[in-house]
């Protein structure tokens, strides 16, 4: 390999992707002294976040604190966004929200709905909690072994175990029978009103592949929970969207000393014996590193920049058969003006809107993408970002952007057709609640699972990876590669397709630098 | 009022195996069935004169060996005819014919995909190794991680470092196999439509879930479980029908002393301050006992059979929320020969075995997605098999018996339950496409007798029709079946137990949750189980 030979002075870490993990690994490792060097392919960084989202869902305070991220800009806007979940005649439930008074709203709009579903509101969150409970050490905790488990670990399954069987026999008993459950049984066992229960399933399954009937959905779901509660800031709006926090990380990795270099696609990494040293760049220059952190998916890390020889055929065929996350859309509109919906409160239109009729609906809306096809009835959780974050916005004017689950990765007829197929049947969706919504359209804007992920490998999806069982905690992302046994040394994962998954969140990317930490990335070059 | 020892609800195979574990300890037993006939769904009946049709169940493999060894069933009439091989036809007239010798299952793979036919022995192997794992779990009560009792938890533990295996990579293998889809599971080892459809369709067999539904696999593997005359995983038939089953365990039952009675239904099992005292009969009559076992399914062995007010509260509705969607129904048919199958010979030996038509996974997930809208099967999976072809004492010669099961029937429909004329088009349905892929079918068809699900809950008395006497997803497995608190096969009634397929290790043709139950009710009062000499 011919190229600029960098290696008389090496990096201690070089992080790959510059999206949200990247930029924490980044800011993180560079605040412990550490040369860091981050490297983006594309021109800015900020990955998928920018344009794929607007809340940010569990960013951990620790996080915030450490990084000082509001001196670096971030602006929260409104706590615990909570949601909505719609009604076309104006009888909305508000859900989620903090403290007894949004709990009570909560019930009290069920109670319009149905006095059984009000009373057993209280129990079912109840359950709800305790299975979130149960997985919220995984989830905060490092990826825990299944297999092989030291005695820390031993003692911490152990612990947990205990933790639960304290609650009674039967709370446990609760849990292990719910997690491998199904979304949709769940609430029918247990509700009446539609829209409550389409609102949750909706919730439980946006970012899955599967739609509410699938077992292991409430796995999904709960995990998904614990990820956006763990610890953290709840879910919030950030000033400017997912755009506002990348750049408060970026200032942040800056001032801690982090080189941050765009443009600057990596092809491959440097191997000797099962030890990384270091990447090569698109223009074959090198850089060395005594670690590389690898923020971008498992797969491309892999298979692309490790590339197969350096692997076992096993663990080659198991990162070939990983199963992405569903895949989504984005609809933004531009709206002349906010769009009627009955009844809603200005409260209201700062929450998750869920556009979710019933159970039935969505898990119908869930079947298209099987075959390759758009939904004929999309569903959808809607954010209008304007309520709380002008941002810029002439007067009057609102964007409403809608979120799509359960998108074919490639549909039959092509993204090139299929785009103003799906955008016009959301927004016929939209306006059976806001009838007035398709005359104030001034622009559509839409970000189709291909435009987000162009190669197609599972992106469009904050989870790089679908929330299952065989692709979580110590197997996450594949077994081989969840252990502190790596088969390619000095190389950590730390994107959303490793534990405990993706979101606005940052959480992969701190697990990640406790093991780069821990010395689990100590290649040839021990740092003095 | 009579007397026993034991009482057994329902004269299916898993309570005429609990039955005869029972009289063999010494118990004096009777078993009270509500039909004219032995056997439940695992019954064969003179229907059409001549010919003898096994009206529900259609082939063996799950049945436990050890029951089989226990019992002496073979002594008792019991004969199993492996199947020569499968058969496996997509709509467009491509077919795949399956072999148990392995050089023959190659060739006829790799017409499709030479890498598929390289990928089968892998695959058959990692099945077995999975299926390796559970058997052992099948003729004990499930785990209960939820105890505090050391020798529960030193149970659980060891079963755990069994599963653990010998790496962490095997062992997300297992959690694959018991958690994934069909399609996904296949599509790690196959990329031929032909061979995944060959393969997945053991996976929607009596499930109410599609093929790419997480979970599915688990259906593929629970198939997979058994096996027959120490061919594990093969499948075969019963000479005489799988009426034979429950005939060698009524022998093996009467044998040993027990009693047997037919057309008695019962109507309630009695309990008193907790414990239960015997049962009353539908033309009221009583019969005592301290012990009373239901091979019914869950939902009918409490709901129906028990006094709501001495229930826990709150434990009805547990029950309810049993999982028991049915989604098939069968044909049995008399022919007046044997139907010939476009592009095969008609000595091939596959059509020995069961005869698969089917569509795609897509084609199939497509039913399932119809199935869940509760609409008629517009193009339902088919499972056929001509038992006569290597049983001639089912049929009088030269003409044969088919029996057709038929995947993704809703228990009731969308625009109501079923009816006769709805009966009657779903009976068109399945035979219009059996003569598609077998021209000449019709003419020879002499008599059919059509169930629905419903019509299955009428007469076997399974809930929905459901044939496993509940859905086998990882929520209702295990020490979850059919619910944790029920798991160790006793009730809130004292003395009243289960051993139905609603329990742990589920459906399917076994014998497993009688043999367990039976254990249990033996532990519980202190009665030594008889060894074999």
């Amino acid at each position: 390999m011919t190229g600029v030979i960098n290696d008389t002075n090496p990096v201690d870490v070089a992080v790959i992707g510059g999206g949200i993990n990247g930029l924490v690994a980044a800011a993180l490792l560079a605040r412990t002294g550490r040369s860091v060097v981050l490297l983006e392919a594309a021109t800015q960084t900020g990955g998928m976040a920018p344009t794929a989202a607007q809340l940010a869902c569990g960013l951990p305070t620790s996080l915030i604190r450490r990084l000082k991220l509001k001196k670096h800009g971030l602006s929260l806007l409104g706590s615990h966004v909570g949601r909505v979940a719609l009604d076309p005649d104006g009888r909305h439930i508000p859900l989620g929200g903090k403290g007894r008074a949004a709990r009570r709203a909560t019930r009290e709009a069920i109670f319009h709905w149905s006095s059984r579903d009000a009373e057993a509101w209280d129990s079912i969150t109840a359950s709800l909690d305790r299975l979130r409970g149960a997985l919220m050490p995984w989830v905060v905790g490092d990826a825990p072994h299944l297999h092989d488990l030291d005695r820390r670990q031993r003692v911490a399954w152990a612990l947990q175990l205990f933790r639960l069987r304290r609650q009674g026999r039967a709370a446990l008993q609760e849990v292990l029978q719910l997690l491998p459950s199904n979304v949709a049984d769940f609430l029918d066992d247990r509700l009446e009103t539609d829209i409550l229960k389409g609102a949750l399933a909706l919730e439980a399954t946006r970012s899955s592949r599967h739609g509410p009937r699938a077992p292991g959905s409430m796995l999904h779901w709960q995990w998904e929970r614990a990820l956006e509660q763990a610890g953290s800031a709840g879910t919030v709006q950030v000033a400017g969207g997912a755009k506002g926090l990348i750049a408060a990380l970026r200032d942040a990795a800056m001032a801690a000393g982090a080189d941050i270099r765009c443009s600057a696609p990596v092809t491959q990494l440097l191997i000797e014996d099962q030890t990384v040293l270091g990447v090569v760049l698109e223009h074959g220059e090198e850089i060395r590193a005594r670690c590389v952190v690898s923020a971008i998916d498992p797969r491309s890390t892999y298979l692309d920049l490790v590339g197969a020889r350096h692997l076992d055929a096993g663990l080659v065929n198991n990162l070939r058969h990983q199963r992405p996350g569903g895949a989504l859309g984005r609809i933004t509109l531009t709206l002349g003006r906010r769009p009627t919906i009955a009844r809603l409160t200005d409260e209201m239109w700062a929450r998750r809107l869920m556009l979710a009729p019933s159970v039935p609906e969505v898990e119908r809306a869930s079947n298209a993408a099987k075959y390759d096809d758009l939904p004929d009835h999309p569903v959808a959780e809607i954010t209008v970002p304007s309520v709380l974050d002008r941002n810029g916005l002439a007067d009057g004017r609102e964007l409403l952007t809608a979120l799509v689950p359960f998108l074919p990765q490639h549909p039959r007829q092509g993204w090139s057709k299929a785009r103003d197929l799906l955008a016009a049947r959301v927004v016929k969706q939209l306006s059976a609640y806001a009838p007035d919504l398709p005359d104030l359209i001034e622009e559509i804007s839409i970000l189709t699972p291909e435009d987000m992920d162009p190669a197609g490998v599972g992106l469009s999806s904050w989870h790089h990876l679908d929330l299952a069982a065989d692709q979580l905690m110590g197997f996450r992302p594949v077994a081989e590669l969840g252990g502190h046994d790596r088969p390619i040394k000095g190389l950590i994962l730390a994107g959303a397709g490793s534990h405990p998954g993706g979101g606005l969140n940052g959480r992969a990317a701190m697990r990640a630098v406790r093991d780069v930490l821990a010395g689990a990335g100590g290649s040839g070059h021990e740092r003095s | 009022m009579e007397r026993f020892d034991a009482i057994i609800i329902g004269a299916g195979h898993n309570g005429l195996t609990a039955a005869a574990y029972l009289a063999r300890a010494g118990l004096r037993v009777v078993v009270l069935e509500k039909n004219p006939y032995l056997g439940g769904a695992a019954s064969s009946r003179e229907i059409e004169p001549g010919f003898i049709y096994s009206s529900c169940s259609y082939a063996l493999s799950l049945l436990r060996p050890e029951i089989i060894r226990d019992l002496d069933l073979a002594r008792h009439g019991l004969v199993t005819i492996p199947f020569g091989g499968s058969l496996t036809f997509l709509p467009d007239g491509r077919h795949l014919a399956s072999s148990s010798h392995a050089h023959i299952m190659h060739r006829e793979i790799a017409r499709y995909s030479p890498r598929d036919a390289d990928a089968y022995p892998r695959f058959a192997r990692d099945m077995k190794e999975q299926a390796d794992l559970i058997r052992p779990l099948m003729m004990q009560p499930p785990p209960d991680p939820a105890s505090l009792s050391l020798t529960r938890l030193g149970e659980g533990t060891s079963h755990l470092r069994r599963f653990a295996g010998t790496s962490s990579a095997a062992l997300a293998d297992t959690v694959r196999f018991w958690t994934l889809s069909a399609k996904d599971l296949l599509d790690r080892y196959f990329e031929s439509d032909v061979v995944k459809a060959h393969l997945a369709a053991s996976a929607v067999i009596g499930t109410g879930l599609g093929p790419m539904s997480p979970g599915s696999a688990y259906i593929m593997l629970h198939h997979r479980a058994g096996g027959i005359d120490g061919a594990r995983g093969a499948w075969g038939y019963v000479r005489g029908g799988m009426g034979s089953v429950s005939r060698a365990l009524a022998a093996c039952v009467i044998e040993e002393g027990g009693d047997i009675r037919l057309e008695s239904p019962v109507d309630e099992v009695k309990a008193s301050s907790g414990k239960t005292t015997g049962v009353v009969l539908a033309d009221g009559s009583e019969i005592s006992a301290g012990i009373v076992l239901s091979g019914l399914e869950l939902k009918q062995s409490i709901l129906s059979l028990l006094d709501w007010k001495v229930l826990p509260q709150g434990f009805t509705e547990r029950v309810a929320r049993f999982k028991t969607r049915g989604s098939s129904a069968k044909l049995n048919i008399a022919l007046n020969g044997l139907p010939e199958f476009a592009g095969i010979e008609s000595d091939c030996t596959a059509l020995e075995g069961d005869i698969r038509l089917c569509g795609t996974i897509a084609d199939m997930e497509r039913a399932y997605d119809d199935w869940k809208e509760r609409v008629m099967p517009r193009d339902p999976y088919i499972e056929m098999v001509l038992p006569s072809r290597l049983d001639p004492t089912l049929a009088p010669p030269g003409k044969h018996v088919a029996s057709v099961f038929v995947q993704y029937v809703p228990d009731g429909l969308i625009d109501g339950s079923w009816t006769d004329a709805k009966r009657a088009q779903l009976q068109e349905v399945v035979l219009d496409k059996i003569e598609r892929h077998a021209p000449g079918f019709r003419k020879l068809v002499r008599h059919v007798e059509t169930r629905t699900p419903a019509d299955l809950e009428a007469e076997i008395g399974m809930t929905q029709g459901n044939i496993f006497h509940g859905e086998l997803t990882l929520d209702q497995l295990l020490f979850n079946r059919p619910l944790p608190e029920l798991s160790r096969y006793r009730t809130p009634v004292r003395g009243y137990y289960l051993c139905g397929s609603s329990m742990h290790p589920g459906g399917g043709v076994m014998g497993a949750p009688g043999a367990v139950a039976a254990a249990q009710v033996l532990r519980d009062a202190g009665v030594r189980p008889r060894r074999r000499a």
